[in-house]
């Protein structure tokens, strides 16, 4: 198998055959997957995860290239099916699967939707975001916000870390970084972080409309 | 603080949790595509993250052994008893029919995409 491929459609092509081929030809399939998207996917999970640490993106993608190899040499990779939303969607697996690990609440996507509904319900900000709200409008306005997330200092990405596991007060944040991080981040500091991160939450829900 | 604007202020705080949970959810090869041609640029901490690793991810897996797939070292001796040529080697003749086979595969594979796009 050539080592470079510059053309996309070529190189695909080469991939599904070597991940059908020897084991030094998936292994090889493997690395030149990796090479390909490892950058793009870093950029992407910096997006989608705006808070967790860079060098556990990293991890997350080097294990999802890992669990790949391993359903080809198990013959569970369906080659004819492209690759990339499956390289993709294991590699956001991974690194949700490492946020989720360190939370103490491990809430299921169904009780922290739950709970945010319990919390909306009856409130002017809950009934302005139900008449406006589409998936599309709430995707929007988290990509901005995630945004603006990433640009913070590393100790206000912790408070959003422990605040994207639902409705936390600022005792429980403070136990909830150093449990998770084993990083001290005093009950200012949280307080100050949760002012931010609301302020530029308003701003954008305000942008949108949503007052 | 009223208890009104209190709960004013657990309702903006439910929605920015939500903005920033990782659910789970499947990415399509739209989204991919839509992200590909927007402006991604890596950041500088991520590049540097990624050069720390390895530039193969498999570097510390073992390579896996089929059965079905002899080991060269245990097949070496055996089965070039009738070869001229080394282990590693083929004649012309045989070189020029792998890349016959290999460009037939090829053709197969992509008119098999051209049919399903």
């Amino acid at each position: 198998m050539p080592s470079e491929i510059t053309d996309e459609t070529d190189l695909d092509i080469e991939v599904q055959l070597g991940l059908l081929g020897t084991d030094a030809e998936k292994r090889e399939s493997i690395r030149l997957l990796y090479l390909r998207y490892r950058e793009r996917l870093m950029c992407w999970l910096e997006r989608a995860v705006s808070f967790i640490p860079v060098d556990e993106v990293a991890t997350a993608i080097n294990d999802a290239f890992v669990e790949i190899y391993t359903k080809a040499v198990a013959n569970e990779l369906n080659v004819d099916r492209p690759l990339r939303p499956l390289i993709f969607t294991v590699a956001y697996r991974r690194a949700v699967d490492g946020v989720r690990k360190r939370s103490a609440r491990q809430k299921k996507d169904d009780e922290f939707a739950q709970e945010i509904g319990i919390a909306l319900h009856g409130s002017d900000v809950g009934s302005a975001w139900r008449t406006c709200c589409s998936e599309d409008l709430a995707e929007r306005v988290s990509t901005e916000f995630r945004a603006f997330v990433r640009t913070l200092p590393q100790k206000q990405k912790l408070v959003a870390e422990a605040m994207a596991d639902g409705i936390v007060t600022d005792p429980e944040i403070v136990k909830d970084i150093y449990r998770r991080r084993r990083e001290v981040v005093s009950a200012v500091e949280v307080k100050g972080a949760k002012q931010a991160l609301k302020k530029k939450f308003r701003e954008i829900l305000n942008k949108k409309g949503i007052r | 603080m009223s208890l009104e604007s209190e709960k004013e202020e657990k309702a903006v705080e439910a929605l920015m949790s939500a903005a920033l949970r990782p659910f789970e959810k499947e990415i399509s090869d739209e989204a991919i595509q839509e992200f590909f041609d927007s402006d991604c640029t890596i950041s500088v901490e991520g590049k540097a993250a990624l050069e720390r690793l390895c530039d193969d991810p498999l570097c510390n897996i073992k390579p896996h052994q089929n059965p079905q797939e002899p080991a060269l070292e245990v097949m070496g001796d055996y089965a070039a008893m009738h070869r001229s040529l080394a282990l590693n080697e083929v004649d012309e003749k045989t070189d020029e029919e792998l890349e016959r086979k290999r460009q037939e595969i090829l053709k197969r594979i992509r008119e098999r995409r051209r049919k399903t796009e």
